[in-house]
């Protein structure tokens, strides 16, 4: 009789024990699949902050644009003043992430020469402002700064600024107006990045380290952590991106810039290592408006 | 072989939003730079300081969910 009733007590417990990993393993599923969603909201709360705070500023830049307003071709971002007086172009602000803040540049200093050219003497902000209209997007500016009495170099690439509002910079697109008489609403892929951005979503990536480039058989490159959602670059989880239009990322904020860049419809050539084999993929930034499928656009793949 | 632990990972489409900002507040930066060599430094210039603190604004938040992203499991 009490062999029998601690027989049934073991049943029930291990019946009930059951029962609860069961629990637990759906719960455990359940929260995974909402912490996914969650990271999804994140990402896409996170982007339209960015579309619709450039969609607020749009007007003013429209009229700056049309007054003939805006830098050249490149940007280093830097905000100068004549606060510095003949000794040199003050720089009132750096733009954060911008190319003059991740060369080490910080507010206070003095830039007194661009490309070995001297700014010292008479409104040096204005002639920093007319170097830089010479300057081609992506190219090296070695500028001189004094700081506490100190000089020195830092070297820095300028960014394209096509793109940047939606629209090519001032006269980069031969027959085409100053706004290149886009139209803007916002969401859709003439948006920088608005088309790359169905791309890039859900996509995680690392920069590699020494050890982790020892791990994929490369010493350069970003790692692709989880692939994106939809499949726009045939990318997978585990390739490492070598370069994209011959391009070597340094980062990943690096590499998200650069694949960024692009509209829909542009070719894109990345070069990839996977599985420890280098392969190149030519794909075509896919068209996405909101709401709409995330379509694919892979074109070709070889190994080499 | 073992894979090595990654020490920071990045979400590209966040990473993407950020990028985009960093790089109008640059354009912005930089023209008023211009703006103001040019003797430009009236309303205009305001407006597009005004513009720059709302730009800023917005990096704030955006890097915030970025940060809160990558603090995910």
């Amino acid at each position: 009789m009490r062999a029998k009733f601690w027989a049934a007590i073991f049943v029930v417990v291990a019946f009930a024990a059951g029962a609860v990993r069961s629990a637990e393993d759906s719960s455990q599923e359940e929260i995974e699949t909402q912490l996914n969603a969650a990271r999804q909201q994140l990402e896409q709360a996170a982007h339209q902050v960015a579309e619709l705070s450039a969609r607020l500023g749009r007007p003013l830049v429209d009229r700056l644009m049309l007054m003939g307003e805006g830098p050249g071709h490149a940007v280093i971002g830097v905000q100068l003043d004549e606060k510095g007086a003949k000794e040199g172009a003050h720089v009132r602000d750096v733009s954060p992430g911008g190319p003059a803040a991740e060369a080490g540049m910080r507010a206070g200093d003095l830039i007194v020469g661009v490309n070995e050219t001297d700014v010292k003497g008479e409104h040096p902000a204005a002639k920093v402002a007319r170097l830089m209209r010479n300057v081609e997007p992506h190219g090296k500016v070695k500028i001189r700064v004094l700081r506490e009495g100190k000089a020195f170099d830092l070297e820095l690439t300028a960014r394209p600024v096509e793109n940047v509002w939606g629209m090519p910079a001032m006269g980069t697109r031969e027959g085409m107006p100053p706004h290149g008489g886009m139209p803007f609403d916002g969401f859709g892929p003439e948006f920088p990045g608005g088309g790359m951005h169905g791309a890039l979503a859900g996509m995680e990536l690392a920069t590699l380290t020494p050890q982790l480039g020892a791990y994929f058989g490369t010493d350069k490159g970003v790692l692709v952590l989880r692939a994106a959602r939809n499949t726009a670059f045939n990318l997978q989880d585990g390739d490492v991106i070598l370069s994209i239009d011959g391009r070597e990322p340094s980062n990943g904020s690096h590499a998200t810039r650069i694949l960024a860049s692009y509209r829909a419809g542009e070719k894109v050539k990345l070069q990839l290592m996977r599985e420890r084999k280098k392969l190149n993929i030519d794909v075509t930034v896919p068209a996405r408006h909101r709401g709409a499928p995330e379509p694919m656009a892979e074109d070709s793949m070889r190994t080499q | 072989m073992r894979l090595p632990r990654v020490l920071q990972r990045q979400s590209a489409g966040t990473r993407a939003a950020v990028t985009n900002l960093e790089d109008r507040i640059a354009w912005v930066d930089d023209t008023l730079t211009s703006m103001r060599a040019e003797g430009g430094a009236g309303a205009r210039a305001s407006a597009l300081q005004r513009e720059r603190d709302r730009l800023i604004t917005s990096l704030v938040e955006v890097r915030y969910a970025e940060i809160l992203a990558a603090s995910l499991p």
